[in-house]
């Protein structure tokens, strides 16, 4: 009797509560004794290229020159969905997700001739931010249709 | 009857299994990048060679094309209201770098995208 209770239990429940346990895994950062052996000023593009391969991202950064991001993903999150009815044909829903990892990787600033200046570690998203050029914002010529004399 | 009741459980639970491929793009083949010679292919032969690029980014005056062959393998299973999922994505990655006369420069290959594997959440990958 017990054990029906709970399967009849858990057989409503799946209809409008689950969990999901998820790993995610993105590509892979470097390895750090490869990294760390690649110095600013003594190393360049080619070298950097031959020790670690293509890169996962190549964004413009300062003046022009090149940056180069490597970095990979290893995420494990428990999800919880929870969907309510609230009509007699719908339902509402909503879910919360705890996110342990985000993408964290290296970054490679180089000068015009290639040789490398600047090498960070962290969360790319981060690194993007500090490391691209910053371009001007376009201006805006719709001028809502108005006639300029 | 023991052996039906064992079949009969195993098919409920197994029936929330799945395993699922993706892959974006054509595979990277290293012969036809190895063919392209540093200091004097052009961005038409690389064209030529290898097809339309994912990617172009702009680097002043120069430029760097990415092309990628990305292979996703997703793999779980169902317990009544509990889902284990595990996605392993990767790719193989080439970037090309030009400069201000879109000469070839310099290359970094990365051929990873069989090393995808199938596993549980709580499996060891690479």
């Amino acid at each position: 009797m017990r054990r029906a209770l709970i399967v009849s239990v858990a057989l409503c429940a799946s209809s409008c509560v689950s969990f999901q346990f998820q790993r995610d895994i993105v590509e892979s950062e470097p390895r750090a004794a490869v990294v760390d052996g690649l110095l600013a000023g003594s190393t360049d593009l080619e070298d950097v290229l031959a020790a670690l391969g293509a890169p996962i991202d190549v964004w413009e950064g300062a003046n022009g020159n090149p940056v180069l991001a490597y970095g990979g993903l290893r995420s494990r999150e428990w999800n919880v969905d929870v969907s309510v009815p609230v009509v007699d044909n719908g339902s509402a829903s909503f879910s919360y997700t705890d996110t342990t990892a985000k993408t964290r990787g290296t970054v490679f600033v180089f000068d015009a001739d290639a040789r490398l200046q600047i090498v960070r570690s962290g969360l790319l998203g981060d690194l993007r931010q500090a490391f691209a050029r910053r371009r001007p914002a376009s201006i805006d010529d719709d001028d809502g249709g108005a006639k300029r004399p | 009857m023991r052996i039906l009741l064992v079949a009969t459980l195993l098919a409920g639970l197994l029936s929330g299994c799945f395993i699922s491929r993706d892959r974006a793009n054509e595979p990277l083949e290293k012969s036809k990048i190895d063919s392209l010679a540093i200091g004097t292919a052009t961005a038409t032969d690389v064209a030529n060679e290898l097809g339309a690029p994912s990617e172009v980014v702009q680097l002043g005056k120069r430029s760097a094309w990415r092309y990628d062959f990305t292979t996703t393998k997703m793999s779980g299973f169902t317990l009544i209201v509990i889902s284990f999922l595990n996605t392993d994505r990767r790719s193989d990655r080439c970037w090309l770098f030009f400069d201000e006369s879109n000469v070839l420069r310099h290359v970094g290959t990365t051929l990873d995208a069989d090393d995808t594997r199938y596993a549980m959440p709580w499996q060891d990958v690479d």
